[in-house]
């Protein structure tokens, strides 16, 4: 009865405390809650993206002399491999290539292989790269060129693209390394009746069975990386040697669970912060209205109220606070999507969190002593004493620097088991807690020897009454040091955020712009400059040549550009050009016509020094001489590895016709990309390669940045700000709501609302300039070691951060927001009638 | 001249038929260097009295005039309230400086007065300590020394004594009438105390809302 009694009491006297904890629940439960799903799904979305990409799931490969007579799971078709030493039309050849025999349904079995581009897929087909090079179209004949056999007239009644060439002309059993750098230029594919009297039996004739296996595997990328790569070695197994396995389906999910795993990392480093965070509000909360309560607690002891009473009294609030802070929390995630398992995870976290929150204060049964001490005392907090927020910071620190690899995920090629380096979380969160405390710390250093600055400060809003008002902030300054405290840890955690999306985004369009050239990108096109500029949506055109040119023995890739448009046109950043400056490395090109940037491979391999001759020699036996000038690292369109980069005028002189071919760089004058895209594709015709920025960021991105962190950012930052609100509105509100008494005791000795208003708004001004400056300064530190440690994360990784401007202005503009309605609340309360308060307290 | 005036005054709280009225018909003046114990039961309208007197609280009919404040009675009239009435931040010199510079007073100045008035209540060794650190004796007494730092008119005291024993009880009230009569202000201490009333020369007793001088 007496708990009823209670708890009605709290429901109708005190339903802002009881609800502003359960806010605090409900951030702690909604978060994880929110995050969670958004991880089962992104990993679920991951699995399925990996597995929808792969054409084929195996090529399993028939050794040499063996006949597979295992069963293949899933569905099969075979597939013949043969080579041929050239085709030929009566004015153009080429040079070898594979020819493949595919069944009449494979088509339609493995729609990923083959893109069809002209005429149909009834007959023979050729790649596109190889009709470009024989200038075939559909209905032209070709003569297949095969060793020590007499030429076979074939007429080509298709051309396709092949997506996935390089798996599919993948050496099945070799390892990484060893595998082919490019697959063939050219490649002639043949109804199986007609490869097989043309190639069977040839030296270099191979079978493989192309295997599309039942894709209803775990939503985890990890396990369904497991189950597909246990299957395959059965297979071979079961094969007994007369067969390897080519795992695609394996290879792809590899990658994603690397991705998976990071995703799991970057959920406890972005996550983590803030149920913590929540923690701290809620416990604030929790703690405010303690002299009432302990008054409370003191009469019902007085009135026979045993220990067993205040616990099934204390038990009785904490669960009413948990029931609805979950609800609550869990309906916000919900508005994520299907919570799924990660509700009763996140309720089960909400329950320890309302245990550890607001059990304690309500179990702890109060008296008149504590009651009439709301007042706190000088001394400062035991873990400040012992300087506990420098000794986590040092060592936070030291952790950081003596971990240089900072590789956090280890996937091991070919292995199952992921390892992560869990030691790589112990710097950020020493950082966290050391910063933490370190605010608290110099929050108490202001208000305490730093008094006098804090009436200063005061004083063009106090008048005569600034030493009073800094006197009255300085002895709340346990409770203002935790609200400012909490304040700028939640501003750090907003700032840590959005500094890592938006790095994150950074270098995920820099990755595209590297990868796709330019906003708009065109190859195997005879168009003009001209023709291009005159494409509606089109603002800028930048011709860059590429072809190929030995360096000793290594064919590396070679650009050519034009020095005086290309650094605006091809968007080209000084990370490219290690020890440089895009402008400094392509005027050093612009001051010699001869000058050639290397990677930084060729000049530790070849011993070069600047000025030093190199010589190039292209696919065609041309020798062209150039100096070596610089060195770069990236390229728009470039490969990772090694590569070249010359003046597209020098290379046209030297080796006419034989030093590549030009590929367009287009900017486009704002219209979307893909639009500008699809205009240029219309008007070059299929022919013409044409891609473009936004469907690159998605093609080439990993599976992360495929699942797209907008989801994630969205949860992070939406949650981010709705803490900043709680954390920067509700320690001011519950503060000067705890203050009501001084307030009208001072309107009784006669303050005025202005007067009255010194005291508020000095409070507020205090906790937002501690909030913005020392949770923008802790937010920076911890956005760099956290972009540091998740370096793995990027591609390529950043070399500066990117600051979210416009976050950062919606953050200060909602601090200034809350922080005045914070005010105007507790200004109007101060100008009740202060009897009325008086008698109500 | 009088310092306050009241003419039928009433004070009601709430409206209509759930009105409670607290004080009605009061007529009465208070002169200059007057000491008046009002007395009378719990709920008799003293407080409400004291509240509309100070200036506090204003009446639902009648006037109240403050012709020897020059009519206006803010800054002019100290309350000693029955609780604790320090503001809880502050020591005990800030509390008693806290009406000056709500004033306008120059802080220096005002921590003068401050620490003169505490010495001349006796407790000026305790200027630094913080209510809570305070006796209820002690607290009152810096009540008084706030008072009298302010150099009021129109002295308002509602039950200052009803926390403490006899002895500080009697020393509260003496140390109050011997501030007023420094200060030639007007003294009124409402008490249920007959042994408190006593000590005052003058005597108002207030029974359902009503007065008798």
């Amino acid at each position: 009865m007496l708990t009823w009694l209670w708890l009605r009491g709290l429901l109708t006297r005190r339903p802002t405390r009881l609800a502003l904890a359960a806010m605090g629940i409900a951030l702690a439960v909604a978060l994880p809650a929110a995050l969670g799903t958004f991880l089962a799904s992104a990993k679920a979305t991951m699995t399925a993206r990996s597995t929808g990409r792969v054409a084929v799931d195996w090529q399993v490969e028939a050794q040499p002399g063996a006949t597979i007579t295992t069963p293949m799971p899933g569905t099969s078709r075979t597939v013949e491999f043969g080579t041929f030493d050239g085709l030929s039309v009566p004015s153009m050849d080429t040079g070898p290539g594979r020819a493949l025999g595919v069944t009449a349904d494979y088509t339609r079995v493995f729609p990923g292989q083959m893109r069809l581009l002209a005429g149909d897929m009834t007959g023979a087909l050729l790649a596109q790269q190889t009709a470009a090079n024989l200038h075939a179209q559909p209905g032209t004949t070709v003569s297949v060129h095969r060793r020590g056999q007499p030429d076979a007239p074939v007429k080509v009644s298709g051309i396709v693209e092949l997506p996935q060439a390089d798996a599919l002309f993948q050496r099945v059993g070799a390892p990484a390394g060893a595998q082919p750098q490019a697959p063939p230029d050219n490649v002639l594919i043949l109804p199986a009746a007609r490869w097989r009297p043309l190639f069977a039996g040839g030296p270099t004739a191979r079978t493989q069975y192309h295997v599309r296996l039942d894709h209803h595997l775990p939503s985890d990328p990890a396990a369904a990386y497991v189950k597909v790569t246990g299957a395959a070695r059965n297979l071979e197994a079961r094969m007994a040697g007369t067969g390897l396995v080519g795992d695609n389906l394996g290879a792809a999910l590899d990658a994603a669970r690397q991705d998976a795993l990071y995703s799991q990392l970057l959920f406890v480093f972005l996550g983590v912060p803030g149920v913590v965070l929540a923690v701290l509000l809620t416990a604030s909360v929790a703690r405010s209205g303690a002299v009432r309560r302990a008054a409370e607690q003191a009469l019902l002891r007085a009135r026979g109220a045993t220990p067993a009473a205040f616990l099934r009294l204390a038990l009785a609030e904490t669960l009413l606070v948990w029931a609805v802070g979950t609800i609550a929390g869990l309906g916000l995630a919900a508005l994520t999507g299907p919570i799924g398992t990660w509700g009763p995870v996140s309720a089960a976290l909400g329950l320890m969190v309302t245990g550890v929150t607001v059990l304690p204060p309500a179990l702890r049964p109060g008296s008149v002593v504590t009651g009439r001490a709301p007042v706190g005392t000088d001394r400062r907090p035991v873990v400040l004493r012992y300087w506990l927020d420098l000794v986590l910071v040092a060592a936070s620190l030291i952790l950081f620097s003596l971990d240089t690899g900072h590789q956090l995920v280890l996937v091991p090629e070919g292995l199952t088991q992921i390892s992560v380096d869990y030691w790589a979380f112990a710097a950020p969160a020493l950082l966290w807690a050391g910063f933490g405390l370190l605010i608290w710390r110099l929050v108490l250093l202001l208000l305490g020897p730093g008094r006098r600055l804090v009436a200063r400060l005061a004083a063009p809003l106090a008048s005569g009454l600034g030493g009073t008002v800094a006197a009255s902030i300085a002895r709340q300054a346990r409770p203002v040091g935790r609200g400012v405290t909490t304040a700028a840890l939640a501003v750090a955690f907003v700032l840590t955020t959005a500094t890592f999306n938006a790095t994150y985004q950074q270098q995920a369009d820099v990755d595209a712009v590297l990868t796709n050239g330019a906003d708009v990108t065109v190859t195997r096109t005879n168009a003009s400059e001209h023709q291009l500029s005159a494409v509606p949506g089109v603002s800028a055109v930048e011709p860059l040549q590429h072809g190929f040119a030995y360096v000793g023995s290594d064919l590396q890739d070679l650009y050519g550009l034009r020095a005086g448009t290309v650094v605006s046109a091809a968007r080209l950043q000084d990370a490219y050009f290690p020890g440089d400056t895009a402008t400094g490395a392509v005027a050093k090109l612009a001051a010699r016509p001869d000058a050639l940037l290397v990677s930084q491979e060729t000049v530790t391999d070849f011993q070069l020094k600047p000025g030093d001759l190199v010589r190039l020699r292209s696919q065609d036996g041309h020798i062209v001489p150039f100096h070596y000038a610089g060195i770069v690292a990236e390229f728009p369109t470039a490969p990772r590895d090694s590569f070249l980069v010359a003046n597209a005028s020098y290379l046209a002189k030297a080796c006419p016709g034989s030093c590549g071919s030009t590929t367009f760089l287009i900017s486009t004058d704002g219209t979307a990309p893909h639009v500008v895209a699809s205009r240029i594709r219309a008007r070059l015709g299929p022919d013409a390669g044409v891609s473009d920025l936004e469907t690159t960021r998605r093609v080439v991105g990993s599976s992360l940045t495929a699942v797209d962190l907008s989801g994630l950012s969205a949860i992070e930052l939406g949650y981010g700000l709705a803490l900043v609100v709680a954390a920067t509105g509700l320690p001011l509100v519950l503060g000067f709501a705890e203050r009501r008494r001084t307030f009208a005791l001072a309107r009784v000795l006669g303050a005025r609302p202005r007067q009255l208003g010194a005291f508020i708004w000095t409070e507020v001004a205090l906790v937002g300039i501690g909030a913005a400056v020392l949770g923008t300064a802790a937010g920076w530190a911890l956005a760099r070691m956290l972009v540091v440690v998740l370096n793995g994360v990027f591609d390529p990784p950043p070399d500066h951060l990117a600051v979210p401007w416009g976050h950062l202005a919606t953050l200060a503009g909602l601090c200034l927001v809350v922080l005045t309605a914070a005010g105007v609340i507790a200004l109007r309360a101060a100008r009740r009638p202060p009897l009325t308060v008086l008698r109500d307290l | 001249m009088s310092v306050a005036t009241c003419e039928d005054v009433a004070r009601a709280y709430g409206r209509g038929h759930r009105a409670v009225v607290a004080v009605h018909g009061i007529s009465c003046t208070l002169g200059a260097g007057d000491q008046v114990a009002l007395t009378g039961p719990s709920g008799s309208g003293k407080t409400t009295l004291l509240h509309l007197l100070a200036g506090l609280d204003l009446p639902t009919t009648g006037t109240i005039t403050w012709p020897g404040l020059g009519g206006e009675p803010r800054g002019q009239v100290g309350v000693v309230f029955q609780g604790p009435s320090l503001l809880p931040p502050l020591d005990a010199a800030e509390n008693v400086s806290l009406p000056l510079l709500i004033a306008g007073h120059p802080a220096e100045d005002a921590r003068t007065r401050a620490m003169a008035a505490l010495d001349a209540v006796g407790i000026g060794d305790l200027a630094t300590k913080l209510p809570q650190e305070l006796s209820g004796g002690q607290a009152q007494r810096v009540a008084v020394a706030r008072v009298l730092a302010g150099s009021p008119r129109l002295i308002i005291a509602d039950e200052p004594t009803a926390q403490l024993d006899a002895p500080q009880a009697t020393r509260v009230v003496e140390l109050l009438m011997t501030v007023a009569e420094e200060l030639r202000a007007a003294l009124v201490v409402a008490t249920h105390d007959t042994r408190i009333a006593r000590l005052l020369p003058l005597r108002w007793q207030m029974r359902d809302g009503a007065l008798t001088c």
